[in-house]
């Protein structure tokens, strides 16, 4: 009897093995990318907005504070929306027979809601707050990036978990002093931009224990002045003629030459947590 | 003649024969003759009993009720799992897919005093049988989310009992009536004031009024019922609990 199968079977036999696996490898590196593209994580996709609010026009153009419409960021888990009233307390003087503002005078005729659509939408899953980041050093932009840049909001991150664990397994690179929240182009110290911290000597408020300039505070006459600029008028009414603590040591201040250095100078200045409690399954997953 | 050959046409589903009845005679006979492996489990078999053979067809000829059968049913046992166990495959599938995109209703005008994300607290009484119980409720966007004892309140201290704790839920009792009714129509509370003021005007002292209600210790409700019934000094206030003492009470 012939033989059923010639000499190049073999080889034949061989590939297709070789081919299967390179197949299921295949597979699972498309999967793999795909879950992580902005096809699924909506990364940088502008979402079709009612209105086309341009933070870009209305941070960098006209240097509203981000509280001004995002009233609870320091409060609350929820930073908030701003309500419609919010737009008609400019939109009632300005831009007021605007094409592009109808919805908003419709919402403020009608009583309904502007219905917007989520940018940064974090499984229901997930506990997210607000304020524990804002009020121990996270800014704004380190999560949302350049919203002063942005004429259309996107995501600027994927807020995937390996995201968020990236910087909860290492805080210090991205904490920053709490006078520099808001500030959309904090970019961290460098040897040509050192940053100089040094204790309040207040209790209270995590905020208010570090006070941090970019000047010298050791140099030049100006130092009893930035010290005295650097403490809050209110809270220091109380004993107004005692001098502010960092008047009497400037030394106390430490010069910072770079991000590592000054995050984890504020890591335990902030008493922020160590990495094997901040990724502690609970922390986001209760 | 149609009728019967309707029932033909069905699927039978036997689940009971009658029992086979046979003498001993009758058994030797059956048995005559034969020899080497041949079983039978009870007499209906070995009469050959009609509808025999049906009903061991079935998985389960004693739970089989009539609609129950695996051919006729639309969902079986088999098919339920086997349903079932796609679904769950399938839900898990599920599970990869992107979000949906979720729409955001901000205030048109805010609450002065609202937190988003922050929960509120409000003092308030839980009226009960024996005199209101101080309560604070917890509410997430003015919607109650727990009710508790009054820590501030120097009856209760901040404690409370399962019968308070649990008023919470009246709060979202779907059999709570919503609107006024009147013969099961809806109406509203206009409708209602007239029809009333109307009716016991009619009545002059009152007489057949009748107002039902739990036990009440509501000092305000009390005094209204003190001036209805100066106007109306033969209306009559029903009063009824589910759970109440009158068997204790009765009993010392």
């Amino acid at each position: 009897m012939a033989q059923v199968f010639d000499r190049n079977s073999n080889a034949l036999a061989r590939a297709s093995l070789v081919l299967t696996g390179l197949i299921v490898i295949a597979l699972g590196v498309t999967l793999d990318q795909l879950q992580r593209s902005p096809w699924v994580t909506r990364q940088g996709q502008r979402a079709d907005q009612p209105i086309p609010f341009s933070h870009k026009h209305h941070v960098e153009g006209l240097g509203l504070q981000c509280q001004y419409c995002h009233t609870t960021v320091e409060v609350s888990s929820y930073a908030g929306i701003p309500p419609t009233k919010t737009c008609i307390n400019c939109h009632s003087q300005i831009w007021t027979n605007a094409d592009l503002l109808e919805p908003v005078r419709q919402s403020w005729a009608t009583g309904q809601s502007i219905q917007w659509i989520r940018v940064h939408d974090l499984p229901d899953f997930v506990y997210f707050n607000h304020s524990i980041h804002v009020n121990k050093g996270i800014g704004c932009a380190s999560c949302h990036g350049r919203v002063d840049e942005m004429p259309l909001m996107y995501m600027e991150n994927s807020l995937q978990m390996e995201w968020c664990l990236n910087c909860h397994r290492n805080p210090a690179s991205n904490l920053r002093p709490t006078a520099e929240i808001y500030n959309m182009a904090w970019d961290g110290p460098s040897s040509q931009k050192p940053v100089w911290c040094g204790p309040t000597g207040k209790g209270g408020a995590t905020a208010g224990s570090v006070n941090c300039t970019t000047k010298d505070p050791g140099a030049g006459p100006e130092v009893a002045m930035l010290q005295a600029a650097g403490t809050p008028p209110a809270a220091n009414g109380a004993t107004s003629d005692v001098p502010p603590m960092g008047v009497m040591m400037p030394a106390s201040y430490q010069k910072f030459t770079s991000q590592m250095d000054l995050g984890r100078y504020l890591t335990s200045q902030y008493h922020i947590r160590p990495p094997n409690e901040l990724t502690s399954c609970e922390t986001c997953h209760r | 003649m149609k009728m019967t050959r309707e029932t033909d046409m069905k699927p039978q589903v036997v689940t009971e024969i009658a029992p086979a009845k046979l003498t001993l005679a009758e058994v030797r006979a059956r048995l005559e003759g034969k020899s080497g492996k041949r079983f039978w489990k009870n007499l209906d078999e070995l009469a050959e009993a009609p509808g025999f053979h049906e009903m061991l067809a079935e998985e389960f000829p004693r739970l089989a009720g009539g609609a129950a059968n695996e051919w006729v049913d639309a969902v079986s046992r088999r098919g339920f799992l086997k349903v079932m166990g796609a679904s769950f495959a399938l839900a898990g599938l599920a599970g990869c897919t992107k979000q949906p995109d979720e729409p955001i209703f901000p205030y048109v005008k805010a609450p002065e005093d609202l937190i988003l994300g922050k929960p509120m607290y409000f003092a308030s009484a839980f009226p009960f049988p024996t005199g209101a119980i101080p309560v604070l409720v917890k509410s997430d966007a003015f919607r109650p989310i727990k009710v508790d004892g009054n820590p501030d309140h120097p009856m209760s201290k901040g404690k409370s009992d399962v019968l308070t704790q649990a008023s919470l839920l009246d709060l979202y009792d779907p059999d709570r009536s919503k609107e006024v009714l009147f013969h099961g129509a809806t109406g509203s509370w206009a409708d209602f004031q007239e029809a009333f003021s109307k009716a016991a005007q009619n009545t002059g002292t009152g007489d057949g009024i009748y107002f039902l209600s739990e036990t009440i210790t509501s000092p305000t409700l009390a005094a209204q019922w003190k001036q209805v019934q100066v106007a109306y000094p033969s209306a009559k206030l029903v009063q009824w609990e589910p759970v109440n003492q009158d068997a204790s009470r009765a009993a010392s």
